[in-house]
């Protein structure tokens, strides 16, 4: 059995994103069931399971979400990740306007460049919202993913694809990373 | 309960999920019996999700359980039906019971 459970270990990726989901009280719990259950998947029918891991945190991402707003008073919530939203927007507008000034003839890499320090910010966006409320870097990811698809609507022929995708896809991931790491340096300090 | 409210579709199946698995019953076990029992297969998050709305209506208590080398030495949250949950839980059945009465006819079932 332990041998079936270690070829069988779930996507890292996977549990780290439902780690930066889940508050410290819950990590345990929610992610020891996952790993018990795919490793109980694997040892019955012997296949790997990624897909209905996957499958799981992503169906479960809007209900932890939810349990975290309600944990945590979700105007706070809310407030935080809008607070932290607006600096990021600031940190990025000032960076693109000095990046404009650099490369004026040639636009790509100035989307390039746009692109990197955009996603940047949101990941310093991130930092911020959950330095000021604990779960407020999950809401700035949905917020950040709800402006991209507005934007994505309204200025579609103006920016390229890849452009808009990349922001769509690794801007919520950003904010979510920039929580994680804060999260992480918080849990060094009560070790250390 | 309050008087007149009923308990929700999913707060029923996990509440009867809990009253089944007994001292066994966590997140895994409760979404894994509902799924091979009613062929609903819940996400993680719906379960825990509905966990915590019962558990604030006080219908529900849970407590941290030992960690086992299985689940990669993380500790289990069990989870325990109380009398109030069990209370809403037969006067929600006993409710949709008086409302299907005479209807065994028409649907040909029940």
């Amino acid at each position: 059995m332990g041998d079936d459970v270690t070829r069988g270990t779930p996507p890292r990726s996977a549990t780290w994103l439902l780690g930066v989901l889940l508050s410290e009280a819950d990590k345990d719990a929610v992610i020891g069931d996952l790993i018990e259950e795919h490793a109980l998947r694997h040892s019955q029918s012997g296949r790997r399971g990624s897909w209905w891991y996957w499958s799981q945190v992503a169906r479960s991402v809007l209900p932890f979400f939810w349990i975290a707003i309600r944990r945590e008073r979700w105007l706070g919530i809310l407030g935080a990740a809008i607070t932290a939203y607006l600096l990021a927007t600031i940190i990025e507008s000032a960076a693109t306007i000095e990046i404009s000034r650099l490369f004026t003839a040639n636009a790509l890499p100035q989307e390039r460049m746009g692109l990197l320090i955009g996603l940047s910010a949101m990941a310093l966006g991130g930092y911020t919202a959950a330095w000021i409320r604990r779960g407020a870097a999950a809401a700035l990811a949905v917020i950040i993913a709800l402006m991209v698809v507005a934007l994505m609507v309204t200025m579609s022929e103006s920016v390229p694809l890849w452009y808009q995708l990349g922001f769509l896809v690794f801007g919520p991931l950003a904010s979510l990373a920039g929580g994680a790491l804060w999260r992480r340096r918080q849990c060094k300090k009560r070790v250390f | 309960m309050p008087r007149g409210e009923l308990l929700g579709s999913l707060e029923q199946l996990v509440l009867l999920a809990l009253v089944r698995l007994g001292t066994n019953a966590y997140g895994m076990t409760v979404r894994r019996e509902i799924e091979e029992r009613t062929g609903r297969a819940l996400s993680i998050g719906a379960v825990y999700a509905t966990l915590e709305r019962l558990q604030t209506k006080g219908y529900v208590r849970s407590f941290i359980g030992e960690p086992t080398a299985l689940r990669g030495g993380r500790a289990k949250r069990l989870f325990r039906i109380e009398s109030e949950g069990e209370r809403a839980l037969r006067t929600t059945q006993e409710t949709m019971r008086k409302m299907t009465v005479g209807l065994k006819n028409r649907w040909g079932t029940t």
